[in-house]
């Protein structure tokens, strides 16, 4: 047999067996998306919206794994309570069109939302995530950070409505 | 002046066709090797 023969049978394997794992992949039943609220609403939280397409490169990968663990790290109380919330969203699915046109979306984005009685407040694009893809230390600081002014920010609302009505209740 | 002249030209056609020969074989390696570092990192995720 010719090394030549032998390479392109090498080759048509090496093919073949990527197909296969290809198909087997795509057949493999994928894990259920992240449900959606289920109505209860809290009076203040925070949403972290993280949106992508259809593609996803290994950035884009990284990126949503950093952001998660920096959440998780951060604010696993706050995770658990549901005054902060992780929401996967898929811009590519026709009913996810409005964020695209909400945040201005050009890319995959991690956006934090400001929630009041259901209704947004605030929101702001974190938008040095790409910069600091790969500092995860950095990363995890800046995410937190964001994070912590929109809850502090939150947090004033809320003592700004208390003393208000307070000040009220005492007049 | 003409014999001399295809002569030249045959010369540089030589070279070229030599040239050709490497290139092909150089892109030909360079798209496996792409493809095949493709494969390996999103289809077997192991790169």
């Amino acid at each position: 047999m010719k090394p030549k023969t032998i390479a392109a049978a090498a080759l048509l394997l090496f093919v073949a067996a990527s197909v296969v794992t290809l198909v087997i992949k795509e057949a493999r039943p994928k894990p259920a998306p992240a449900p959606e609220p289920t109505g209860i609403v809290l009076p203040h939280k925070v949403v972290a919206y993280y949106f992508h397409g259809k593609q996803r490169c290994e950035t884009c990968q990284k990126i949503e794994k950093l952001s998660r663990e920096a959440l998780e790290s951060g604010f696993a109380d706050d995770l658990k309570s549901g005054r902060l919330e992780r929401r996967l969203v898929n811009t590519d699915e026709p009913a996810h069109d409005h964020f695209v046109k909400d945040y201005g979306l050009k890319y995959q984005a991690l956006v934090l939302s400001e929630l009041c009685d259901g209704k947004q407040t605030r929101w702001v694009n974190l938008e040095k995530i790409w910069d600091l893809v790969d500092k995860p230390a950095e990363f995890a600081k800046y995410v937190q950070d964001a994070a912590r002014v929109s809850g502090g920010a939150m947090m004033e609302s809320v003592w700004l409505g208390a003393v208000t009505a307070l000040w009220l209740g005492i007049l | 002046m003409i014999a001399v002249s295809a002569q030249q030209v045959g010369k540089v056609f030589n070279k070229l066709s030599q040239f050709e020969r490497w290139a092909q074989r150089l892109t030909g390696g360079l798209f496996l090797a792409i493809g095949i570092y493709f494969c390996l990192a999103y289809i077997f995720e192991v790169v």
